[in-house]
């Protein structure tokens, strides 16, 4: 039932301020998108266009294969559900959820099933009589996703709808959510400011930075391969370490960090040798390796541990590189038994390590 | 003046800051004051109703058997419904121009609004009076397009009297309904255009229903201060729209009849005190509200 959503280069500027830049992805139908970006992003203002609240500056929006871009929001017939719920305070839960009905002018008896159902779905039955102020924010949370799916709308869009939960409760609404989303095969945009949200929900996320969409790509590409600093260091856990380039060895890239350290890593994809040029490389906790003695035959980065901290499943060592005290992020098993001040060597996997040009317009 | 706060906060809050008896001694020579120089004279004259060398009720039988007398409460009740109307749909439109026009332009608006209201009563009457007389502006001008030919009787009616009660009242109304309107969160006028209403849909549904609260207050801090208004219709009404606080005005200062002043005054006083408390119950049964926004 779900249709395809196609922003095509969305500009919305907001008295000479661009708030949205080029935005262009295609959803295909029955996919969950995530736009993904810090606050103020412009994650938003790009879902208030694609609901038809916001004109685009410039750009088009097309649902399935009709372009909508000037059509009325009560007329794109999508399905919203807001970030405060927006339900009606002075309708039960069974008139707002049968707002929508009543609009379309269904008949009453065709009305009282499909809220019926409805209700159902979201696991609601017997609350029908109960105001929205009677309800808990988990249920209120439900009523505005019944009602925003009641008219079986072809795309449903969410503005982070999970911000006001406590942790447990959100990651079982996410868990139903996506269950919901699947069964109904409904095409779902996504706002969210939580990685690890957008990376457990989606078929695919667009991170977006200062009103640009940095990549769209699927949950796991987004994570191994960053596509640019911002992304690596806003998804997931992530060093970022200033180095230049110095050679290429049997071990291996050699590099040198910002302090002078070098040290190699094997198999690292060096696609500009420019020793001139500032680079940055990104390397997840979990890749790298920690060990007391370098027993390989390559240099590695030399480093001393600052603080353990026990995790449960794993311990995260705060490793102190270089005269400028850069922490570097190392994931061990739970029961390492690093000590503050201990010598460390750092081995990083060439294959899993990503290197950017220090460009001008990274952040 | 009661605007509608989202979150009452302070109220607890300043019972934390100060002390029972440090409320007390703030509160009590205003209630010292207000004893002596109100409920006090406010008793004696409500009390002097029913006394004429020992306890009667000949002031009450007069004022209920007299037509005079209870066609004048009927005009009052009947004026203050028509200028509480009338403040209701020329008010309203104006509350919500305000809450919805952006900066420069709701504070244009708001100031239409409030500086009139800063203005002294008896100085907006004397307005209209320079407005409706037989040489005034509205007449000048209907004699110049040629509407009539002789100037109109617009002076000392009932017509002047609603006219000039309705705009020296429209701030009491504007400024609950404004208030009740601004707390209705933006986002669900917007859910329910999204679920498909029509932008009238969006205003009858839920817009309009969620200003109830707002709505009520003004209303009826609109018709008791119409019930017992005093001079604007004193001003600018004639024999023929006497209402029952210039009737009380003549019985004190002209015919110094102080027992009959009294027993028009209770009338007055148990007539809207029954009305405002049959509007809280009906405000009251209104669902929803009672359980705030
Ligand atoms: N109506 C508006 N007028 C002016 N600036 C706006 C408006 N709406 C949003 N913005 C600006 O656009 C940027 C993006 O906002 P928004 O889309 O709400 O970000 P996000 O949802 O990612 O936090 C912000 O800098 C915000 O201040
Ligand atoms: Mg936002």
């Amino acid at each position: 039932m779900g249709q395809s959503v196609e922003i095509k280069d969305v500009w919305k500027s907001f008295g000479g301020f661009d708030a949205v830049r080029s935005a262009t992805v295609k959803i295909q139908a029955g996919e969950f998108l995530s736009l993904l970006g810090p606050s103020g992003s412009g994650k938003s203002t790009l879902l208030m266009m694609v609901a038809g609240f916001l004109q685009p500056t410039s750009g088009k929006i097309l649902i399935g294969d009709e372009d909508v871009t000037a059509v009325p929001a009560n007329r794109r017939g999508i399905g919203m559900v807001f970030q405060k719920y927006a339900l009606f305070p002075h309708m039960t839960v069974f008139e707002n959820i049968a707002f929508p009905l009543k609009m379309r002018k269904l008949r009453r008896s065709e009305i009282e099933s499909r809220v019926g159902q409805a209700l159902d779905l979201v696991k609601l039955r017997d609350l029908g009589s109960r105001l929205p102020i009677q309800l808990s924010g988990g249920q209120q949370q439900r009523v505005a996703v019944a009602r925003a799916l009641v008219f079986e709308p072809p795309v449903l869009l969410m503005d982070e709808p999970l911000g006001a939960l406590d942790k447990k409760l959100r990651e079982e609404m996410q868990f139903e959510i996506k269950n919901l989303q699947q069964s109904l095969g409904v095409t779902m945009v996504y706002v969210t400011h939580d990685q690890e949200e957008a990376l457990t929900m989606s078929d695919r996320v667009a991170v977006m930075n200062h009103g640009e969409m940095q990549q769209i790509a699927d949950p796991k590409t987004l994570y191994r391969e960053p596509g640019s600093p911002f992304v690596a260091d806003f998804v997931g856990k992530m060093n970022l370490i200033e180095v230049t380039y110095v050679d290429q060895t049997a071990s291996g890239a050699l590099l040198k960090t910002a302090g002078g350290n070098r040290f190699s890593i094997q198999n690292l994809a060096v696609s500009t040798p420019d020793p001139e040029r500032p680079m940055k490389i990104a390397a997840r906790p979990e890749t790298i390796a920690l060990s007391r003695r370098n027993e390989t035959s390559g240099t590695l980065l030399e480093g001393t541990i600052h603080q353990c901290v026990f995790m449960g499943s794993m311990t995260m060592v705060q490793v102190i590189v270089g005269p400028e005290d850069e922490v570097v992020y190392v994931q061990t098993e739970a029961d390492a038994s690093y000590k503050p001040g201990e010598v460390a060597y750092l081995e990083f996997d060439g294959s899993r390590t990503s290197l950017f040009a220090h460009g001008p317009d990274e952040n | 003046m009661s605007i509608k706060e989202p979150h009452n906060a302070g109220r607890s809050d300043s019972r934390i800051l100060y002390g029972a008896g440090m409320s007390w001694s703030l509160i009590l020579p205003w209630l010292g004051l207000l004893v002596v120089g109100f409920a006090y004279p406010v008793f004696k004259l409500l009390s002097g109703s029913f006394f004429d060398d020992g306890f009667t009720l000949v002031h009450y039988q007069r004022a209920v058997t007299e037509p005079l007398y209870t066609a004048v409460l009927l005009r009052t009740l009947r004026i203050a419904l028509i200028v509480t109307v009338c403040a209701l749909l020329v008010g309203y439109p104006i509350a919500y121009a305000i809450s919805k026009l952006v900066r420069p332009w709701s504070m244009v608006v708001a100031a239409c609004v409030l500086i009139p209201f800063w203005t002294s009563i008896l100085v907006r009457s004397y307005a209209w009076i320079v407005l409706l007389q037989r040489k005034g502006l509205i007449n000048t001008l209907l004699i110049d397009l040629g509407v009539t030919s002789e100037p109109l009787r617009l002076l000392y009616t009932e017509f002047a009297v609603i006219l000039a009660m309705t705009h020296v009242l429209l701030p009491f109304l504007i400024l609950p309904v404004y208030g009740a309107l601004k707390t209705i969160p933006a986002d669900l006028p917007m859910a329910a255009y999204n679920l498909g209403a029509t932008p009238i849909k969006v205003f009858w549904k839920v817009v309009f229903p969620l200003s109830l609260p707002g709505v009520f207050a003004g209303c009826l801090i609109t018709f008791i201060l119409a019930l017992g208004f005093y001079i604007t219709p004193a001003l600018v009404g004639g024999p023929n729209s006497l209402m029952m606080a210039t009737l009380i005005g003549q019985q004190t200062t002209q015919v110094l009849n102080w027992p009959f002043a009294g027993a028009l005054a209770t009338i007055l006083l148990i007539t809207t005190v029954v009305l405002a408390v049959m509007f809280r119950t009906l405000l009251a049964k209104n669902r929803g509200f009672s359980s705030g926004i």
